[in-house]
């Protein structure tokens, strides 16, 4: 086995025994990444020379006993919507082409005080909207599975970078399904958690009210390992939680007996690509017979979450994005007439189609005399999906579903529907509304050979039910362990 | 209720966005779509429901979530500009401004 | 017909507190632009807001101060707009949930007092500051006020003139200096008004369109503007015309309003909860422990210097209109024994030395006790009274102890009455038409022939003893 294929858990043991120096795997991550990334396309910046300069350092401190995390010395590459001081942070749009942050995300300080080795930013959806990653500005990635294939999105980068071993693990964020449906599409896991579990701070906002960054990692205990870092309190965000969280590598149980699982009929039904809703009732199968108890059950208010969650998340995202005026930051548009020119130009020269259309659609809802109908009815909706997520969890630890409808498709097939990219957020976005966690891990192929994602979904803060279930589908099947041919280039 | 082309422009102008023709028609029928989808919505019956419900949060929120009125260092003006601004300058420019 | 006025103001204060809004950058007036800032302030992408716990604590100080009922649930809001000085394209304000709601104050005006009602009192975060070069295309733009803290009060439209305004602005200005939570300094803008003014025939009880008055930056040019679009309006109107709402700018040096060019678009500021923040529940025992942090406010100090010191309502009145003028006054009488005399000295010299040296009370080179001294050695006869008004003139240019000053420049009170007989004998000797006079019986030639013996000491003489031994001689 190479160096790209091994888990954090593997890797952490090569290094404690000396059998691998953190500068020597960075060597070979970067080598991979400028052999391989110009037919994939996962990352907007590389930071070669940091990384080594990093990873020489990282070494040393372990030597000397500074650092002992299981993260320390792994290589890894982040999203490029988080803030990295000193490293471009572009968004994926040429309107933050010019951003270099002079500060850190939380999560990115909590990572570098693990040990983290960056190897670079890694391509999305221009600030996070899409679900295909074909709305950057700079690049297209592609499906390490099927390079014709969208690698999902808005963290496709993060996804394909992952699945392909450009990056030990990776960070994403999740508005809507942004690491769970690229994860399913990519074939690795993808974890979004409980929404204020994890410090937004640094996290170039979409929609603030949903967004939560997330590990995606080719293992559950891989995720679990790094929940376990970037997890906690940040003074800076008032919306994350300031409860403690448990050590969650303490639910890498491999036992579910007695566990309650929901399967929502809304998440089997027609719509549902044939081979994904198989797989996902064989899940359900290998569930009970590990002694789980699966009943079908029913969210009928699931018809109304898509609407609700589109309103609320481009209401805030119009307001989000109204920094973007090319006075402080960002791209300036030249020769202005004047104040107004300056700005209406800076934002519609740097700001790309699907940006426009949400933040259009985000302002409509808001402005005077459609407030009610749609923002503040939203707001309604979504404290009654909320309550209805409540009841199921009153009785189930746990639902499983699909992530997507479909498998990965093709590039350019669904780009120019966009009403029909929102629907297919169907299965993702409840988890946003409720502000619940949930996981992507392999549960099979389709007939092209292309995999597929189970999706768990846990009651608020219960990560280690969540971790605890997907852990133990991963150790009684094997989807986890096939990779795309390009592992082995 | 159809989203006539004045409304995009308005709504185009409070957003500070500007469409060339060729966008302003594919938005008026994209969006037009988008929002007779959201106006699924309108069929759910919410009468009694606080629209501040799921943002409400517990009762120690004021005594924990906020923070100390303590100062702590600002940041070096040069890494604030604007990277389009001069070497030197002390200010972000903009086009001049008339009130 | 006549008319009267129906005015309401909107009041920005900047709470003195030590950190902006929502971040830990200082909120000291002044620095060198763009140096009190940070990527909170400046609205950098992947910043979040983090309350400051003392802004409310303070906005809740002042709505306690001002008889409001304080929200128990409340939060905040995002007001969409675009303009350069505000670095989010949003302001975080409060729209439908103010922290207070429903208070007053009174005032004092010509025909008694009066209630201002105020309609709500809520918290946001203040803009930068918009500089423009004399010459050339461009504008600057420093972001150091950005994310200040500021309260704006609201008030009904009870106030019916430009003097009514006036005490209005006094009175909250007095409160919130009195209750430590905003220096209410006009002129580094940490006070502002706007003023929303209409006219109605008297005795309607109908609200006419009405105009917004911005860039009012003293109380004189509150009171100017007022006075100015009240008769504006009631020009327009008795010339048939009527009055469009609008916001106008009011020129202080021209001493004239001017209608502001008509943004591009409507105001549709899109108001929705700021999801970066939870809503806040306000507690019971918070509200009781910062009622009982609040300190005597100006109308309770006022009745005890009424009572406690006998003072007239009007001076009492005069003392606690700032804070610091009636610290001063409390800590001179707290080490004098005459208050009358230290309220008189207060009100009359200093404040018009103050006026005169265009100095704040805060910038008086002595302290207060130094005026006790100086009415104690004039009470003792030490010194006497045109001597005092020198020394304390001195007082202002040196901040010298008064007794220091009477000693080095040896002011002390001449009552040496050999020596005053002599001064006294040789004016009489001088003029000898004067002294005709008086025994003729014009009895006021006096007063001259006592001005001349003074003179000839220098002005230190005992006056009573100078007066008597001259009336002594004369009568001889």
């Amino acid at each position: 086995m190479k160096l790209h294929e091994y888990t954090i858990t593997q890797l952490h043991e090569l290094i404690s025994k000396k059998e691998v120096s953190v500068p020597e795997l960075t060597r070979h991550m970067l080598d991979r990444i400028s052999r391989l990334d110009s037919k994939l396309g996962c990352y907007i910046t590389v930071t070669e020379e940091q990384a080594m300069e990093r990873a020489e350092k990282v070494q040393k401190m372990i030597d000397e006993g500074a650092l002992n995390s299981p993260l320390a010395g792994i290589p890894m590459a982040i999203k490029d919507n988080i803030c990295t001081k000193g490293i471009p942070t572009t968004c994926a749009s040429k309107m933050l082409g010019n951003f270099v942050p002079p500060y850190d995300a939380h999560v990115v300080k909590k990572l570098y005080d693990n040990g983290a080795v960056v190897l670079g930013k890694l391509n999305m959806d221009e600030f996070a909207m899409g679900s295909s990653t074909e709305s950057s500005y700079f690049k297209k990635t592609k499906n390490p599975w099927n390079t014709e294939r969208v690698p999902g999105g808005s963290s496709g980068g993060s996804a394909a970078a992952v699945a392909a071993g450009e990056a030990i693990y990776a960070l994403g964020s999740d508005t809507g399904g942004s690491i769970r449906q690229p994860a399913s599409f990519c074939g690795c896991v993808g974890l979004k958690p409980t929404y204020g579990l994890v410090s937004r701070f640094g996290l170039v906002a979409y929609a603030s009210s949903f967004d939560q960054i997330g590990p995606l990692a080719k293992t559950v205990a891989d995720c679990a390992l790094i929940l376990n870092a970037i997890a906690g309190h940040d003074p800076m965000d008032l919306t994350s939680s300031r409860r403690q969280h448990p050590d969650y590598t303490k639910a890498l149980i491999n036992d579910i007996k007695g566990m309650k699982i929901g399967i929502p009929r809304e998440f089997i039904a027609d719509n549902v690509q044939k081979d994904v809703r198989d797989a996902v009732l064989n899940a359900a199968k290998v569930f009970s017979s590990l002694g789980a108890e699966c009943e079908e059950i029913s969210i009928p208010i699931m018809e109304y979450v898509v609407p609700t969650y589109y309103i609320i998340a481009l209401a805030e995202a119009s307001s989000n994005l109204a920094r973007y005026d090319g006075v402080k930051f960002g791209y300036r548009t030249a020769n202005p007439k004047d104040m107004l020119d300056f700005c209406m130009r800076s934002r519609s020269e740097g700001f790309g189609t699907e940006v426009k259309r949400r933040i259009l659609l985000g302002t409509y809802v808001l402005s005077s005399g459609h407030y009610d109908a749609y923002y503040k009815k939203a707001l309604k909706a979504r404290a009654l999906i909320t309550r209805e997520f409540n009841k199921v969890f009153e009785k189930y630890d746990v639902i499983i579903g699909p992530v997507a409808p479909t498998t990965a498709y093709r590039i350019g097939e669904k780009i120019n529907d966009p009403v029909q990219m929102y629907m297919e957020d169907i299965f993702t976005v409840p988890v946003n509304v409720a502000g619940l966690p949930a996981i992507s891990i392999p549960c099979g192929f389709d007939s092209s050979s292309l995999p597929i994602g189970l999706q768990i979904i846990a009651n608020r803060f219960d990560e280690p039910t969540l971790i605890r279930a997907a852990y133990t589908f991963e150790q009684n099947t094997d989807f986890h362990k096939a990779k795309p041919s390009i592992m082995d280039e | 209720m159809a989203i006539t082309k004045e409304v995009i422009t308005y709504i185009a102008m409070l957003a500070r966005l500007q469409l060339n023709e060729e966008e302003e028609s594919s938005m008026v029928s994209d969006i037009n779509r988008i929002i007779s989808y959201f106006d699924k919505l309108k069929e759910l019956d919410t009468s009694n429901i606080d629209a501040m419900e799921f943002l409400s949060m517990d009762e120690d929120a004021f005594e924990k979530a906020l923070r100390d009125d303590v100062v702590d260092k600002s940041y070096d003006r040069e890494e604030l500009l604007h990277p389009e601004e001069e070497k030197g300058s002390e200010y972000f420019t903009v086009p001049r401004v008339v009130e | 017909m006549e008319y009267e006025a129906v005015i309401g103001l909107e009041v920005h204060a900047e709470l003195s507190t030590k950190s902006k809004l929502f971040c830990s950058c200082t909120t000291e007036f002044g620095g060198r632009p763009n140096t009190h800032c940070c990527p909170v302030c400046l609205g950098m992408p992947g910043t979040l807001p983090a309350l400051n716990r003392k802004a409310i604590e303070y906005t809740i100080k002042a709505g306690l101060a001002t008889n409001c009922t304080i929200s128990r649930f409340t939060k905040q809001d995002r007001k969409n707009y675009f303009y350069p000085d505000l670095p989010k394209g949003y302001q975080i304000s409060q729209y439908d949930l103010p922290l207070c709601k429903n208070g007053y104050v009174e005032i004092e005006t010509e025909n008694g007092k009066k209630k201002i009602r105020i309609n709500r009192i809520h918290l946001e975060e203040d803009a930068g500051k918009l500089v423009h070069s004399e010459y050339g295309h461009n504008s600057y733009v420093d972001y150091n006020r950005t994310g200040v803290p500021l309260i704006e009060v609201v008030s009904e439209p009870d106030i019916s003139s430009a003097a009514e305004a006036k005490a209005y602005l006094e009175k909250l200005k007095a409160i919130l200096q009195f209750i430590g939570v905003s220096d209410c300094k006009m002129e580094e803008g940490s006070l502002r008004a706007d003023v929303n003014i209409s006219i109605r025939p008297k005795g309607s009880k109908e609200l006419g369109e009405r105009t917004e008055m911005k860039n009012l930056n003293s109380f004189r040019a509150i009171y100017r503007a007022i006075e100015a679009e009240v008769a504006r309006q009631i020009e327009v109107v008795r010339s048939g015309g009527t009055i469009q709402r609008e916001t106008r700018r009011w020129d202080d040096a021209k001493g004239k309003s001017y209608p502001m060019r008509s943004k591009e678009d409507a105001q549709d500021y899109r108001y929705f909860p700021e999801p970066d923040l939870p809503p806040l529940i306000i507690k019971e025992e918070l509200i009781q422990r910062l009622k009982n942090e609040l300190p005597e406010l100006p109308d309770a100090r006022k009745q005890r210097y009424m009572t406690e010191y006998g003072l007239p309502e009007y001076d009492a009145g005069v003392l606690t209109s700032s804070k610091e003028l009636s610290d001063f006054f409390e800590e001179a009488a707290k080490a004098s024994n005459n208050v009358k005399a230290i309220s008189n000295w207060v009100m009359g010299d200093m404040l018009r030395i103050l006026n005169e040296r265009n100095l704040e009370v805060s910038q008086v080179p002595f302290p207060p006790a130094y005026l006790a001294k100086l009415v104690a050695l004039l009470d003792k006869g030490v010194i006497n009274g045109p001597t005092a008004k020198k020394v304390f003139e001195e007082m202002f240019d040196s901040g010298k102890d008064p007794e220091a000053i009477v000693k080095e420049q040896g002011l002390e009170v001449l009552n040496d009455e050999s020596l005053l007989l002599q001064v006294v004998e040789k004016v009489i000797q001088e003029n000898p038409n004067s002294v005709a006079d008086y025994k003729k019986g014009k009895k006021k030639a006096i007063g001259f022939l006592v001005g001349q013996a003074m003179k000839a000491t220098k002005g230190k003489a005992n006056p009573q003893l100078l007066n008597e031994l001259l009336v002594k001689k004369l009568e001889e």
